[in-house]
């Protein structure tokens, strides 16, 4: 019996002074840990090139050589001229394209007499079918014939306002080519832009059209660049470049 | 860690959140596609008289013209321009240069003025005929009178600017 007393006693006493102390004890505890969580942000980069690939260089040059025959020559009232530039989106990310924009690479009045009275028109190509790269070589010189033609039909039969007139039938075309195989293939046209080159020098907000090019794929762009009969004298024997640009955003969340 | 620093830690947590949502901006992934360098160059509409003196001088007795008097004389131009070009005399303009008693009066000079229109490549040349004829019928009041004129060749870009039949411009200007 006293051993027991004596025993339950000093447990407790130690029971007491443990809560009488107050402060600190100690309780059993554990943890469970996850390691090595990784969050790695895609990229969204684009690259571009000519229609007529691999060639490189700027859509529109005026003479033929060795780095492209597709010149356009000297330009002149009532010209018109369509060349093909493929985006491709080389990134882990889906793009949406966000703004098309030119940017001119000099000045002086040569510049803005020009971008006062060139037209430009900027379409994406929604191919039908196996397009591969003879469809697109070929699609980019049906369409250069066909603005052509249209232009030249719309003078002839007094259209009055030929812009508007060219670019509403512009959106109504599909247009057909062969592949490789010889296989009939077509393409439709969603239009981008269409206005006077000087409206183009400010970022044009083209979002809501909802373009978009999926990672590692590659969009079709044609841009056509017209100089109306009424263009003036003024322009004879001038030279003016440009940069013509594209920015996509990330298509999620956006 | 004890609760209260954890709760101080999600306060500043709390806020700074709510300071990145007040401010209204954010930041998306963007790519840029670019083509750089393209050119473009207008070309040229000329027209050069290279007739190599005035037309009047191909006329020996153009210091001594008398009745009955008239030749062909020969306006020779070139396309000095990079574009080829439709050609022809203004016959408005021209006709509207004479001055002087020849060209006055009841049996004046007659210039009859070439109206082929031509088409010239870059580089290429052509001519245009002007007749001058002093009617025999003229009189004495036309001793001593003098006549000038100009002859004005127009052209026009033939590029994008011919006619139905192909032998003109759809418009000279």
């Amino acid at each position: 019996m006293k051993k027991k007393l004596l025993a339950i006693i000093p447990a407790g006493v130690m029971a007491a002074s443990l809560l009488i102390g107050g402060a600190t004890y100690a309780l059993f505890t554990d943890s469970a840990t996850n390691t090595g969580n990784t969050f790695t942000a895609g990229t969204l980069t684009m690259s571009t090139s000519r229609d007529d690939i691999p060639m490189a260089g700027p859509m529109f040059y005026t003479n033929d050589n060795t780095n492209g025959w597709s010149g356009t020559g000297l330009w002149a009232p009532g010209d018109s001229h369509t060349r093909g530039l493929f985006v491709r989106n080389t990134g882990s990310l889906d793009g949406k394209l966000a703004t098309v924009s030119a940017i001119a690479e000099g000045s002086g009045t040569q510049y803005s007499s020009f971008e006062s009275q060139a037209d430009v028109t900027i379409a994406v190509f929604a191919p039908h079918g196996n397009f591969d790269q003879t469809a697109y070589r070929q699609l980019m010189q049906v369409v250069d014939n066909w603005y052509a033609n249209a232009r030249k039909n719309a003078w002839t039969n007094g259209i009055a306002n030929v812009d508007d007139y060219i670019n509403q039938s512009y959106l109504h075309q599909v247009f057909d080519v062969k592949n490789v195989l010889g296989e009939d293939v077509s393409a439709s046209v969603i239009e981008v832009y269409n206005d006077k080159l000087s409206n183009l020098m400010s970022p044009t907000d083209v979002k809501t059209l909802g373009i978009t090019v999926p990672s590692q794929e590659t969009l079709l762009m044609g841009y056509t660049v017209s100089l109306p009969l009424t263009a003036g004298n003024d322009l004879q024997n001038k030279t003016v470049n440009f940069t013509f640009q594209n920015e996509f955003q990330q298509a999620k969340n956006n | 860690m004890s609760i209260k620093k954890k709760l101080a830690m999600a306060l500043v947590t709390t806020t700074a959140g709510a300071a990145i949502m007040a401010a209204g901006s954010f930041a998306l992934f963007t790519g840029t596609a670019t083509n750089t360098g393209n050119t473009f160059t207008a070309g040229t509409v000329i027209v050069s008289d290279i007739t190599n003196g005035t037309l009047s001088s191909q006329e020996v007795n153009a210091g001594k013209i008398a009745p009955g008097d008239g030749k062909t004389l020969t306006m020779t131009v070139k396309n000095d321009g990079n574009l080829s070009e439709w050609v022809k005399i203004d016959q408005d303009e021209t006709n509207g240069t004479k001055t002087g008693g020849l060209f006055g009066g009841s049996t004046p000079m007659t210039l009859t003025l070439d109206n082929k229109v031509v088409e010239l490549a870059p580089g290429a040349e052509t001519t245009f005929n002007v007749d001058y004829s002093l009617p025999l019928a003229a009189d004495n009041s036309y001793q001593s009178a003098t006549g000038s004129f100009n002859v004005k060749v127009d052209a026009v870009q033939s590029r994008n600017n011919r006619n139905s039949a192909g032998d003109g411009p759809n418009a000279w200007q």
